[in-house]
């Protein structure tokens, strides 16, 4: 069967649809009532979440550090804030990137767009998974001064130099384990899809398909 | 204008041209639950991007094709629907199967057969060369398919035509997986 023929039968087939009003349900407007969650609802929320925590985590830190005098506290917190404004930066990125979206502009280039914000935020959550990693004794020494009083310095030297050592040897560890894993979840949607995230297929399966919308836009020869 | 009145006015032209968001979530989704949702998340997202609608810029079908192409290859993309989905690329044997089986009875093949060839061929497309054979079938010149796609409208007839000139086998090269996007 030809295109022209195809679209002979399509032609019939919409045309005795388009007679039958009963065919389309009377298509009401009803927000309230639709539990479908529409394209960047869920993506747009997150975002935003992680502004607001990544902007809280900011001022959070901020008072910690006016509020200490020791640079031994002072020390892992301004790294710890340093790694939160990158966060903050990101998100603003990403907001920027969601507020620009518009579907109804044309179809190659809002494809563009959502791809390019999905990368942005696959990078961002391999960042974060490395951030942990490589800043959780910071974190553990602030959180334990702000929560208990505790001095977390006073364990020894030992301990922070060994845990920074496991933070280190945690990163290609958690890689391997996810691309180990990542087969194991493969029929679980959202551990399949962080796995790839971390490993990396993700964001290459994303940069394919930016390439593949270029070669589509691209004027065919 | 009011609120109130924006809504009435955008509803009627929802029901004017509701045939559009029935058709692409046709296309795009499987029958049931998941069209019912698609339908609605297009409807929805008209409303929400109803300001954004210019008519000095667009027509309103062609903004609307805009809006559920979008909505429709996002969901399409999503990964439940991914795993739903996952349609194997449309390659020579595949468009040979539906060919032959049309070939190999022209005159019996009665009209619901023709529909299941041409569904099938649709869902074999990924999901750019289903909008775009989409609105061909959907008689819609190739100055406005350009428009809702984004693409140059000698880009759309040289697409269609190898469409066109090679229906049995030879369009594999311009089509990738099912949720993919096509090359050239």
């Amino acid at each position: 069967m030809e295109l022209d023929d195809m679209k002979r039968v399509w032609q019939e087939v919409s045309a005795k649809l388009d007679g039958l009003q009963s065919e389309y349900k009377s298509l009401r407007l009803d927000v309230r009532k639709n539990a479908a969650a529409p394209p960047l609802r869920r993506t747009g929320a997150m975002i935003w979440c992680e502004l607001l925590s990544n902007g809280l985590m900011v001022v959070l830190l901020g008072v910690f550090v006016t509020h200490q005098e020791a640079a031994r506290y002072i020390a892992p917190a301004l790294l710890l804030m340093a790694a939160s404004i990158a966060l903050l930066a990101s998100s603003v990125l990403q907001v920027r990137s969601l507020l620009q979206i518009d579907f109804g502009d044309r179809v190659v280039a809002i494809q563009e767009s959502l791809e390019r914000l999905y990368v942005l935020r696959l990078r961002v959550i391999k960042v974060t998974v490395l951030l942990v990693c490589l800043l959780w004794v910071p974190l553990a020494i602030v959180l334990a001064r702000v929560i208990s009083g505790f001095d977390l310095y006073s364990v020894g030297s030992g301990w922070i130099e060994t845990n920074v050592a496991l933070g280190i040897v945690a990163i290609p560890v958690l890689w391997a384990l996810a691309r180990v894993l990542g087969r194991a979840f493969e029929r679980a949607r959202w551990g399949r899809f962080l796995l790839d995230d971390m490993t990396g297929h993700g964001l290459a399966e994303a940069r394919r398909r930016i390439a593949a919308l270029a070669d589509f836009a691209a004027d065919a020869q | 204008m009011t609120p109130r009145k924006r809504q009435q006015r955008f509803e009627a032209l929802l029901r004017e041209h509701q045939r559009i968001v029935y058709k692409v979530a046709g296309v795009y989704a499987h029958a049931g639950a998941d069209r019912e949702d698609l339908v609605q998340e297009i409807a929805e997202r008209l409303w929400r991007s109803f300001d954004s609608f210019d008519a000095r810029r667009a027509k309103f079908t062609t903004w609307m094709y805009r809006v559920a192409l979008n909505v429709a290859i996002s969901h399409l993309r999503s990964a439940k629907r991914y795993a739903a989905e996952h349609l194997e690329p449309l390659d020579d044997v595949h468009l040979d199967t539906v060919a032959d089986s049309i070939a190999a009875q022209p005159d019996a093949m009665d009209r619901e057969e023709r529909v299941t060839a041409l569904h099938a061929f649709i869902r074999r497309l990924d999901a750019l060369n289903r909008a775009l054979v989409l609105l061909y079938l959907e008689d819609r010149s190739y100055a406005e398919i350009a428009e809702v796609l984004g693409i140059s409208e000698t880009n759309v007839a040289t697409k269609l035509n190898r469409i066109k000139q090679k229906p049995r086998g030879q369009v594999g090269a311009a089509q990738t997986e099912g949720v993919g996007y096509g090359t050239r």
